[in-house]
């Protein structure tokens, strides 16, 4: 694609997004739209440098950032009617980042933030005259329930979701498809943090989970013990989507960022790994000699589940419910078609960077002292 | 006991739990008169005299007989239990021993230690009396279990004809010893290791999970022990809960009022496997296997 015009990118902020932005900045010239909420608004671009993409802030970087507070649950994005016109004339693509990645919102809440911002930028997008690519980062498992092999060609299914972040993304793909934009759409697998340094800017899931390993509070993981975790790193994520977005050939395709089996951990291996790790790491957590937690059935985490709401204990649910809307996932083991990956680099095997994840989350309190 | 707010959680699902009753000794400082006819019906039932009976075990968890001292008083402290106990039954010439602090484990690491006192020679057998009473109108809910009070004692004997003591494993978490401050790391905790210490109970048997024809519970939450069925791979059938909603959960006299009531009802078949399990604060995690 031309690397004359500017690049919009939403999302700039969040766990992806964020990195993508970054390597934009230090791998190549072209200006940036940043289509920022409120978290972003308070920061001057300098700040926004420094703090926020971990970058020393030079004269050049800074003229190439334009920040364009607005709100994708809106109508024009919620941006003045001359600045949408402008910022339609100027960008030749898209990346579109935001999202919620929440599993546990009410599906009208998911669908707005995931689903109906879509629908705002793809509008944008439709008068924007010089679009060359509109990339969508979306999750592999759109493909839900499903189990095998998920090819990159296929999105219909009826098997339903594990949670409302699938269902939404699954809806806001579909949006995608239908539109007659130059799209590609990025399905990415678990983002786990950096693989040389363990950053992690959000701490998602798998931190959540592994904090609650180190919290003692890790009873029951429902799933199948030789369940492929797929996690990936940050960094190859964002190097691979930034490499394929200005290089790549073809739109309208789909793309899966994953590690696959043969560079994951299975389930009872990452429970292994993390209580050997967080012992290695913090020798006063390994003293307290909390036992790893059970590989069992849904049924039977349900019911734990179940007694911990009725019982209104609210730490228990907080840890549970968190559990619940993905680990459900861990009883449909998938392998997904990497075709269109053409070539690109493989990530590294977990092995070779959990350590570092793991370290990252002790040394920062989970994000207290990030 | 809801009226009584001896209770906390609704009725509804206290029941979901698999509740229905729990026994409150209504005169508690008449408690000794349960560990009394508790000690005498086991000693009837195995037919040993008294002479036999060459150590007397009191496991007492919550101690209720302990009072505080009278100004002065110190000798309050030494008012022992376990020595009233041998007295009102006889037993003088028995060596009275008071154990404490396994919480629901108590009463198999009693039995477990009887049995080799009994093996090491000296007497042919050993009395072991359980019994706790909460206090007084005290919260009868411990981490969704409801409590019961409630004394019961079994005969240890050498060369037993039925019950014989085929394991005995406890996997031991001292590191949890402070149970207000780790309630919620022991809750999580008791899964995992519930089924660490009956897999090793029964590979140290040599058997196999299939050959158990009962497990014998502890009367904590039906609902536990379906979660725990799930994870051991056995029907939740072999698992004698009969008890739970009629008795409750009491500090460690479930499985002896259990194995009593099997047999009563005639579930018990000669050259059973049973499988007696449970939870103590503390922490411990304790598996008994026996062949009736």
């Amino acid at each position: 694609m031309t690397r004359a015009g500017s690049l919009l990118i939403t999302g700039s902020t969040g766990m992806a997004g964020r990195e993508i932005t970054r390597q934009l900045l230090t791998r190549t010239e072209m200006p940036l739209t940043l289509l920022v909420h409120d978290t972003g608004k308070a920061l001057s671009r300098a700040r926004l440098l420094r703090e926020l993409f971990r970058l020393e802030p030079s004269q050049s970087m800074i003229q190439r950032i334009r920040l364009v507070r607005g709100d994708l649950g809106q109508d024009h994005l919620g941006l003045p009617g001359s600045l949408y016109a402008d910022l339609a004339r100027s960008v030749d693509g898209i990346i579109h980042a935001a999202a919620t990645t929440r599993f546990d919102l009410p599906l009208a809440e998911a669908r707005r933030v995931n689903v109906l911002a879509t629908e705002h930028l793809v509008r944008f997008a439709r008068g924007c005259g010089n679009l060359a690519r509109f990339g969508l980062l979306s999750t592999v498992f759109v493909s839900g329930r499903r189990r095998g092999r998920i090819l990159e060609s296929e999105r219909v299914h009826t098997a339903g979701f594990v949670n409302t972040y699938e269902q939404s993304k699954y809806e806001a793909e579909a949006m995608v498809e239908s539109s007659d934009l130059p799209y590609v759409i990025y399905r990415l697998s678990t983002l786990v943090g950096d693989s040389q340094t363990g950053f992690t800017s959000r701490f998602t899931t798998p931190h959540q989970a592994l904090r609650v390993m180190h919290l003692g509070l890790a009873s029951l993981v429902p799933g199948m013990p030789d369940y492929s975790v797929d996690l990936i790193p940050t960094d190859w994520a964002a190097a691979t989507i930034v490499n394929h977005f200005l290089d790549g050939p073809r739109t309208g395709r789909v793309i899966h960022l994953v590690a696959g089996a043969t560079r994951s951990y299975s389930l009872a291996h990452v429970i292994d790994e993390s209580y050997e790790l967080l012992g290695q790491l913090d020798s006063a957590w390994k003293a307290r000699h909390y036992p790893k937690p059970a590989i069992t059935t849904q049924a039977a985490f349900q019911l734990l589940v179940q007694s911990a709401e009725q019982a209104k204990d609210p730490l228990m649910m907080g840890v549970l419910g968190m559990l619940k809307h993905f680990t459900e996932q861990f009883s449909y083991p998938k392998e997904f078609d990497t075709t269109n990956l053409n070539g690109a680099d493989s990530p590294p095997h977990i092995r070779e960077y959990y350590g570092r994840v793991v370290a990252y989350c002790l040394k920062s309190r989970w994000g207290r002292y990030a | 006991m809801k009226r009584s707010k001896q209770v906390r959680s609704s009725v509804a699902f206290l029941t979901e739990l698999g509740f229905s009753y729990g026994y409150v000794t209504e005169e508690a400082d008449r408690f000794d008169e349960l560990l009394v006819a508790a000690a005498q019906e086991a000693m009837a039932d195995s037919g040993r005299a008294r002479a036999d009976i060459g150590t007397l075990f009191l496991y007492s968890g919550l101690n209720p007989h302990a009072r505080a001292p009278r100004a002065g008083g110190i000798l309050e402290r030494f008012r022992y239990p376990v020595a009233k106990l041998a007295d009102q039954l006889e037993l003088s010439h028995a060596n009275a021993l008071a154990l404490s602090q396994q919480g629901c484990s108590g009463l198999l690491s009693a039995i477990n230690l009887a049995a080799h006192m009994v093996e090491a020679g000296g007497s042919p057998a050993a009395l072991c009396v359980a019994g706790d009473a909460l206090p007084r109108n005290a919260n009868r809910e411990i981490m969704y279990n409801l409590m019961s009070d409630a004394a019961a004692a079994v005969v240890v004997e050498r060369g037993s004809p039925r019950n014989r003591i085929v394991s005995f494993h406890q996997l031991a978490q001292p590191a949890y010893w402070d149970s207000p401050q780790r309630e919620r790391e022991l809750v999580a905790a008791y899964f995992p290791m519930a089924q660490r210490a009956i897999c090793a109970a029964v590979e140290q048997a040599g058997l196999r999970l299939s050959d158990i024809r009962w497990i014998v519970p502890s009367n904590v939450s039906l609902r536990s022990w379906t979660i725990l069925a799930e994870l051991l791979g056995i029907p939740v059938s072999r698992i004698w809960s009969k008890n739970i909603a009629r008795v409750g959960h009491t500090v460690c006299c479930d499985h002896v009022i259990n194995l009593r009531d099997m047999s009563r009802k005639g579930a018990l078949t000669r050259g059973d496997h049973l499988l007696l399990f449970t939870f103590g604060f503390g922490a411990s995690w304790t598996s008994l296997i026996l062949q009736h």
